[in-house]
């Protein structure tokens, strides 16, 4: 690949994220994509892609089109899709938006991911409602709640590994150290070990303090070919691989919980961004659990198997380590906006290899990984970013 | 036993049946010999659609389990703590299901199948500890 082919994020857009009132999801949506536009300076009419990750409020069969109405472009665009895999979603979303410009079906593509689960679900239970996406007749009759579906993955995990709880804690306390440095992270109080291994048990042996709080925002990505970007004088970041993975969907058809298709996705993205694990300056892994981002390091080839939980414990993901991991506060702490939730690893990223990120930059970083995943450690996505 | 039930189908009514009838029934493939679980229209393996049920002995090994201590909604809140496991069958498939008499659980534990009925007379497959001598623990 030339240095001109490719595709290049040129802006990106946050809203604030936490309990909004006042806040709709469509809404979301808006604030967000107006954020992401005004970044690139690249105007409304300018837009014909859009990409979304779909609601866990909203209802709409046709999410995507439904934000496109809404957002008063639909009879601009020659590309609009819902991707619906769960956690996973905007990082496909974003590799979807440079397929269909590598394939030449539109020019400048919207990745948009928001939700307003926390106020918006009018009674209905967040917990109850991830309960009820296990399988219905195999998985739900027996009380399996999410975080249930990821502690028997960390038992597994401690039993075959010897990772330990203090080591998962460790995960939670060095993400909120990063969340600390971000004014707008929903929890930004430094933790302990003892704090995390004291908090109410969720399911064992994973405590609150493991666990991703639900929260409203959005986020957005404005994606253009890196020939586009240069010759428009605007400020991109390149997608230098993507890939995905697959090993199940419902974890009662995982054949192995040490492991998923994160191994895939990761090995599919360095293939075709042409680089090693070794090459990454800093990863924004999906935390939804802390148990997920010990076997996420190993997967990707940062350490080697039964390894991640030394390797946090030995300060490796914090911003001074040799890979920082989810240097905004990631799920743990920035916050969880269910199906988008990975919107906003993708905009700190970018962020990041701006050099934008203030107090919790990293030193002048040449490539960034981002991994989602979706369900339980089901769809899996791994974006590379920068090389430019 | 207030449970969320099965939404039964055509392809998973036997299995659910063989559970009235407290016997644990998994497809086996007539083409390649392979025990599918969940049931299938077609077998997972060679696509063959040669499935007939089969009755398992109902030993197993606990492959992991939690204790779920925060409900997964309002139907379980009255039931908190009890535990879920991963059950390998001791012919190859692996269920989801309650584990009863749980306080020495953990993995590798030999366990045997019973059923537990819901309040509206429905059998959900279980498992519970087995002793050293072969008993029910």
């Amino acid at each position: 690949m030339n240095s001109m082919e490719g595709c290049a994020v040129v802006g990106i857009g946050e809203t604030p994220v936490g309990k909004l009132e006042q806040s709709t999801s469509l809404g979301l949506h808006a604030l967000a994509v107006r954020e992401a536009l005004d970044d690139a300076s690249i105007d409304w009419q300018d837009v014909d892609g859009l990409i979304t990750a779909g609601s866990f409020v909203d209802n709409f069969s046709r999410h995507s089109l439904t934000v496109a109405e809404y957002l008063g472009i639909a009879q601009q665009l020659s590309y609009n899709t819902s991707i619906h895999m769960g956690g996973a979603s905007t990082a496909m979303g974003l590799m979807h938006a440079c397929m269909a410009i590598e394939q030449g079906i539109c020019s400048t593509v919207v990745v948009a991911g928001a939700d307003n689960q926390r106020s918006g679900l009018r009674g209905k239970d967040a917990v109850e409602q991830y309960a009820s996406f296990r399988h219905p007749q195999f998985e739900v009759p027996f009380g399996l709640p999410n975080p249930g579906a990821y502690a028997m993955i960390a038992h597994r995990y401690m039993f075959e590994y010897g990772v330990t709880s203090a080591q998962m804690a460790e995960v939670a306390v060095t993400i909120r150290n990063h969340a600390g440095l971000n004014p707008r992270a929903v929890f930004r109080q430094p933790i302990t070990v003892e704090d995390v291994l004291n908090s109410k048990m969720i399911c064992e042996p994973l405590h609150l303090l493991d666990c991703s709080p639900i929260s409203d925002g959005g986020g957005a990505l404005v994606v253009t070919s890196l020939a586009k970007a240069k010759a428009n004088g605007l400020k991109p970041v390149k997608v230098a691989g993507y890939g995905m993975g697959f090993t199940h969907d419902h974890v009662i058809e995982n054949p192995d919980l040490t492991t998923s298709g994160c191994k895939a996705s990761g090995k599919r993205a360095f293939e075709k961004a042409g680089i090693v694990p070794a090459d990454i300056d800093f990863a924004e892994l999906y935390d939804c659990y802390t148990i997920a981002v010990i076997m996420q390091l190993e997967e990707l080839g940062f350490c080697a198997r039964g390894e991640g939980g030394s390797f946090v414990e030995n300060g490796n993901i914090s911003l001074k380590g040799s890979l920082p991991v989810c240097t905004h506060g990631g799920l743990l702490s920035h916050c969880h906006l269910g199906a988008p939730a990975g919107v906003f690893h993708l905009t700190e990223a970018v962020r990041q290899l701006r050099g934008e990120s203030g107090p919790r930059q990293v030193p002048d970083p040449h490539y960034g990984l981002v991994h989602a995943e979706g369900g339980i450690l089901s769809a899996n996505c791994t974006v590379i970013l920068g090389g430019l | 036993m207030i449970r969320p039930l099965p939404p039964i189908d055509p392809v998973t009514k036997e299995f659910w049946d063989g559970c009235q009838q407290e016997k644990l029934l998994i497809q086996k493939c007539g083409s390649c010999g392979t025990l599918n679980f969940y049931p299938r229209a077609l077998c997972k393996k060679c696509h063959s659609d040669h499935l007939e049920y089969v009755e398992m002995s109902g030993r197993g090994t606990l492959y992991s389990y939690t204790i779920v201590h925060r409900a997964p909604g309002k139907t379980f809140d009255s039931q908190v703590p009890y535990a879920v496991a991963l059950v390998d069958l001791e012919e190859g498939p692996r269920l989801l299901a309650n584990i009863v008499n749980y306080s020495q659980i953990g993995i590798g534990m030999k366990l045997s199948s019973v059923f537990l009925t819901t309040e509206e007379g429905f059998k959900l497959p279980a498992f519970t500890p087995v002793s050293e001598k072969g008993e029910e623990g």
